[in-house]
């Protein structure tokens, strides 16, 4: 899958069109919502995504999705996107999907906050759709990481398998001492070694390739139970292309 | 009242159904995942490739067409689209040809005899006499 950049400028009439599609556009009501857009986060062609997504998840629900745009005129300036059904907070049948636009030490980033879709809804496309919408919008921007809290229910190994690095060495440490008290000496000391040899290399490392980790049989495991903090880094060609590659082939 | 929900869900964390599922629609098989990383760990010095083929369960064999399939990618990629089949398919075996001389040929006492064959189909697909 190859995804272009292309050019825009959000207009008063796409905030009108947003609204016409049923969002709230919340955090600024003084009829400057596009100008703020376009100051702190150019080339956003928020009608196409937000018309998209629509797109996607109004086959699937019948009931209404509160659909908001956040925007929030902080220091750093954020956009939080979010789509929750009435029963959001309920795990089997509640959808969730919150977004979050802002800025780190001069880098635009996307959190990835929180994706859940309603057990009946799931491995029906509906994940792979949002995420290439979302990831056209992130070219455009030149959105430098997207960050991802891997944790809970398997999020550690699932994760690592998508291709997400983990940039926090606290707690990749707290995995490898883990692996210390549950592998055998032998396997323990592969798992080091690649720990060893990036953090050699790197020591102030922040993208540690926790996906070497996860295709040991005897990690799984253990990443299953973890806890840590992932991106991708959009302008690392390595990294970026196997995520496309190996994730939206 | 927005915020208020959003604090409502507590620890924000991207659910592992929706890794999953990226993983389950890929084109790309669990195998061709872990070729990748013993290509990575070797690269990156991690391991030689005869400890990382044992420590990931991957056989030479599945490493051998995994790469070959990588580099023929990459081969296709770097001559773009915008020549015809023809001419792709003479600059594809020109670069095989010229990858053999330069990896293989020395130890090769038949090594004329290949590159000979090379240039012959190469010749025939440019003049025409093999379709393409």
């Amino acid at each position: 899958m190859q995804v272009n950049s292309y050019s825009h400028i959000v207009t008063s009439e796409e905030i009108n069109k947003i609204l016409l599609l049923g969002y709230q556009i919340l955090g600024i009501d003084d009829d400057s919502e596009h100008d703020f857009i376009n100051r702190h986060f150019p080339n956003f062609d928020l009608f196409k995504l937000l018309e998209d997504i629509n797109t996607i998840l109004t086959p699937f629900w019948s009931t209404s999705i509160e659909k908001t745009v956040y925007l929030k005129d902080s220091q750093p300036p954020e956009i939080i996107i979010a789509f929750l059904t009435y029963d959001y907070s309920y795990e089997s049948t509640g959808l969730v999907l919150v977004r979050t636009f802002t800025w780190e030490q001069d880098h635009l980033i996307v959190k990835h906050d929180f994706f859940r879709i309603p057990v009946k809804f799931r491995r029906l496309g509906i994940a792979k759709n949002v995420f290439k919408v979302f990831l056209q919008q992130y070219v455009n921007m030149g959105v430098q990481k997207i960050k991802v809290l891997a944790s809970l229910a398997d999020g550690g190994y699932v994760w690592a398998l998508n291709y997400f690095t983990a940039t926090n060495k606290r707690e990749v440490e707290v995995i490898l001492e883990s692996a210390q008290t549950r592998l055998s000496p032998s396997e323990y000391g592969d798992v080091e070694q690649i720990f060893n040899n990036y953090y050699t290399n790197n020591p102030h490392g922040t993208a540690f390739p926790i996906q070497k980790w996860a295709e040991l049989p005897f990690m799984v495991d253990i990443l299953r139970g973890s806890s840590w903090n992932g991106a991708i880094d959009l302008n690392n060609s390595e990294q970026f292309s196997n995520f496309m590659s190996y994730v939206f082939r | 009242m927005f915020l208020d929900k959003l604090r409502n869900l507590g620890n924000l964390s991207e659910s592992a159904h929706i890794g999953e599922e990226l993983l389950e629609d890929s084109a790309v098989s669990a195998l061709e995942r872990k070729c990748l990383v013993v290509k990575q760990v070797v690269q990156d010095g991690d391991f030689p490739l005869e400890k990382a083929l044992s420590l990931y369960q991957v056989s030479l064999k599945d490493f051998e067409q995994f790469m070959a399939k990588h580099l023929a990618s990459e081969l296709k990629l770097s001559l773009s689209t915008d020549i015809s089949n023809k001419i792709l398919m003479v600059v594809t075996i020109d670069v095989v040809a010229e990858m053999y001389k330069h990896l293989v040929s020395t130890i090769d006492k038949d090594s004329g005899k290949i590159i000979e064959h090379f240039n012959t189909l190469s010749k025939s697909v440019n003049e025409g006499r093999i379709a393409v």
